[in-house]
C-alpha cells in the first residue's frame, strides 16, 4: 500500500483554538473587502495568502487549509481565496489543517488594520473540533475559566454511521450546554458570544455512551442569528 | 499405389497420446483492467486424464481431457475509498450549504492494494473435441549444408511429422474446489488487515461504521455475489479469458508443437554396416513421398511411396 496515512488524526488528543491542528477548524465571518493573511507556526510566519470577499446573491464560505499555505508554492506568490456575502450578511473563512501536529495561527488584515487574530477568537467566531478518539474530554474557555465535558462514544462497527455536529454556545456565564455526548467521528462547534480561546483535551479514555441530539443544529452569535432568522423565514411558507 | 504402409492400433496411439499429454507445460501471465479493479494473473496449465477414440470418418475423438491450472495466481488491485470524518454542514440555506466543516481523511489518497489469491490446482476444466491428422514436412535447420547421410549420422534428418489437428474443441469449467470460498475469505481478511490492521480498535470500529463492513465493501468492489463459483468462472473465463487461452495452448501443443508420430525422411531401410577388414557401408536411405494418413475405427494407417 503506497498511500500515506494521516496518523496525526489518531494521535490528536488536545485541541487549542490558538494553536490549530488536524481535526480542528476556526470559522470567521468576513464582510466585503480584501484581506491579507499570514499563517504562523510558533514564532515563524510560514505562509501568506489573500481573501477577496464580494457581494453576491448568497453568502458562502471558503475553506483554507493552512498546511497548503505553509507548504511549497510553485510561483512564490500568496495563494488567493474567494468568498461571497449577500446584502446585510457575511461570508466566512474556514481555517483548518488537514494533517500534521497543532500549532498554526492565522492573522488577517483588511485595509492595513488587524481584522482577525486566531490567538484570540472574537464574538461571532466559531471553533469546531471533530473528535474521533472515544473518551471523556474537558472543554475549557481560556479567559472566562469556563469548563464543560464532552463524552465521545465508540462508533459501532456494523451500525449505520451518522456524523453529526453539535453546537455549544460560549457565553460569559458558561458553555451551553456544558455537557455533550456524541459518537466518535462527530463534531462540536463552539459558537462564541464573547472573546476567548477554546481548549478541548482528552481526560480519560474509555467507553462513553453517545446520545444523539434532539432538534436541528443551532448556530449562535449575532451574525449567525441574523442568518438563521433569514433561513427560517425562507423555509416558512408564506401566510395566506 | 503406396509402397509402404504402417498401421498403428488405437491402444498404441493412446499410449503415445498419454506421453504427449504429459509434455504440455505452458505458462502465461498478463493483466486486465476491469470497471472497479484490475487483475494481474499468472497461469500454468497441464493436462490430465482424457482419452482418444478412433472414428470411422478419418477423425480422432478427444474425450474428457482435463486442464489443471497450476500455478494459478490472480492478484486483484483494489482501489479502496478514502475514509473521512467531518464535512457536516453547520449553516444550511435553502440554496445549499453556507458553512461546511472540513473533512479529515485517514489516507491522503485512495489507497491501492494488491493481495494475491493463489488458486493453484483448485480449478479444472475439461476439453473434448474432434481432431484430424495433419501431415507436415519438417526441414531440420540443424542439417543445413549436410548430405542426407551426414544428417542421418548426426541425428538431424528431415522428418515427416503427423499432428493431431483439432477441428473443434469444447471447454467446460468442471470443478472449482470448495476451498476457493475459504481462500477468498482469507484474501478479504488479508486486505482488511492491511488496510485496518495498523489502526487502534476504536478507529477500526469508526472506519467500519463509516464504510460499512470492510469485508462487504471489498466484496462489493470485486463484485462477488452469493455464488462464488459463478463469480470466479466469469472472472477467469470472461474477464481474464483464461479458458480461451487454455484452448489456444492445447491447440498449439497438439497441432503445432508435438507430433503424435514422425518419420525420418529419407527413411533408413538398411543401417550402416562395417565390412570385416573393409570399408563401412553407408546406410540405405530412401525418400518418403506424399505420406497419407487414414483413420478407421480400429487403427491409424500411414501410407507412402518411396523413391524420388
Amino acid at each position: 500500500m503506497s498511500t500515506l496515512v494521516n496518523t496525526a488524526m489518531l494521535r490528536a488528543t488536545v485541541f487549542e483554538s490558538d494553536a490549530l491542528g488536524v481535526l480542528a477548524s476556526i470559522i470567521h465571518p468576513l464582510t466585503v473587502g480584501e484581506y491579507e493573511g499570514e499563517v504562523h507556526y510558533g514564532k515563524a510566519v510560514v505562509g501568506t495568502f489573500g481573501i477577496t470577499v464580494t457581494e453576491d446573491a448568497e453568502p458562502s464560505s471558503v475553506q483554507i487549509d493552512l498546511n497548503v499555505i505553509a507548504g511549497p508554492n510553485a510561483n512564490g506568490l500568496p495563494r488567493k481565496y474567494r468568498a461571497t456575502t449577500a446584502k446585510e450578511q457575511v461570508g466566512y473563512a474556514v481555517f483548518y489543517a488537514s494533517k500534521g501536529s497543532r500549532g498554526f495561527q492565522v492573522v488577517l488584515r483588511g485595509n492595513g488594520e488587524l481584522a482577525f487574530d486566531s490567538r484570540r477568537l472574537q464574538s461571532g467566531d466559531m471553533y469546531a473540533v471533530t473528535l474521533i478518539r472515544p473518551g471523556r474530554y474537558k472543554m475549557h474557555a481560556g479567559r472566562n475559566g469556563l469548563v464543560g465535558r464532552i463524552d465521545v462514544g465508540r462508533a459501532k462497527a456494523g451500525e449505520k454511521f451518522e456524523s453529526e455536529a453539535r453546537t455549544v454556545a460560549v457565553e460569559e456565564k458558561g458553555f451551553s450546554p456544558d455537557a455533550v455526548a456524541m459518537e466518535s467521528g462527530s463534531s462540536v462547534v463552539f459558537a462564541l458570544a464573547s472573546a476567548t480561546n477554546i481548549t478541548v483535551a482528552l481526560e480519560g479514555e474509555g467507553e462513553a455512551t453517545a446520545v444523539r441530539p434532539a432538534g436541528p443544529i443551532r448556530i449562535l452569535g449575532r451574525d449567525h442569528r441574523d442568518i438563521e432568522r433569514r433561513v427560517e423565514a425562507k423555509r416558512r411558507p408564506a401566510k395566506e | 499405389m503406396a509402397d509402404v504402409e504402417i498401421a498403428l492400433s488405437e491402444s498404441t496411439v493412446q499410449q503415445v497420446f498419454r506421453v504427449l499429454r504429459g509434455k504440455l507445460r505452458e505458462q502465461a501471465s498478463g493483466s486486465v483492467d476491469l470497471v472497479h479493479f484490475s487483475i494481474d494473473w499468472t497461469v500454468g496449465i497441464r493436462l490430465e486424464k482424457g482419452r482418444i477414440d478412433f472414428q470411422s470418418n478419418n477423425t480422432v475423438l478427444l474425450k474428457e481431457l482435463d486442464i489443471v491450472y497450476d500455478p494459478l495466481v490472480v492478484t486483484p488491485g483494489l482501489n479502496i475509498p478514502k475514509v473521512c470524518v467531518g464535512g457536516n454542514c453547520i449553516l444550511p440555506s435553502p440554496f445549499g450549504c453556507i458553512i461546511r466543516l472540513p473533512r479529515y481523511c485517514f489516507f491522503e489518497a485512495d489507497p491501492d492494494l494488491k493481495v494475491p489469491l493463489d488458486l493453484s490446482g483448485l480449478i479444472r476444466s475439461e476439453i473434448s473435441g474432434t481432431c484430424g491428422i495433419r501431415t507436415e514436412h519438417f526441414d531440420d535447420p540443424g542439417n543445413a549444408g549436410m548430405s542426407v547421410w551426414q544428417a542421418h549420422a548426426q541425428g538431424v534428418p528431415d522428418k515427416w511429422r503427423f499432428f493431431l489437428n483439432p477441428g473443434w474443441l469444447d471447454i467446460d469449467l468442471i470443478d472449482i474446489a470448495d476451498t476457493v470460498g475459504a481462500l477468498l475469505d482469507k484474501l478479504i481478511a488479508a486486505v482488511v488487515d492491511t488496510i485496518l490492521g495498523w489502526l487502534p480498535d476504536w478507529a477500526q470500529d469508526l472506519v467500519e461504521a463509516i464504510l460499512g463492513s470492510f469485508a462487504d465493501l471489498i466484496r462489493d468492489i470485486l463484485d462477488i455475489g452469493d455464488d462464488i463459483e459463478e463469480w470466479l468462472s466469469n472472472l477467469l473465463g470472461i474477464s481474464i479469458g483464461l479458458f480461451d487461452l487454455a484452448v489456444q495452448l492445447v491447440l498449439q501443443h497438439f497441432a503445432k508443437k508435438t507430433p503424435i508420430f514422425e518419420l525420418e525422411n529419407p527413411y533408413p531401410i538398411m543401417p550402416a554396416e562395417a565390412m570385416s577388414g573393409g570399408p563401412v557401408l553407408v546406410p540405405v536411405l530412401v525418400p518418403v513421398v506424399d505420406p497419407k494418413v487414414v483413420v478407421t475405427d480400429p487403427e491409424l494407417t500411414i501410407s507412402a511411396s518411396i523413391g524420388v
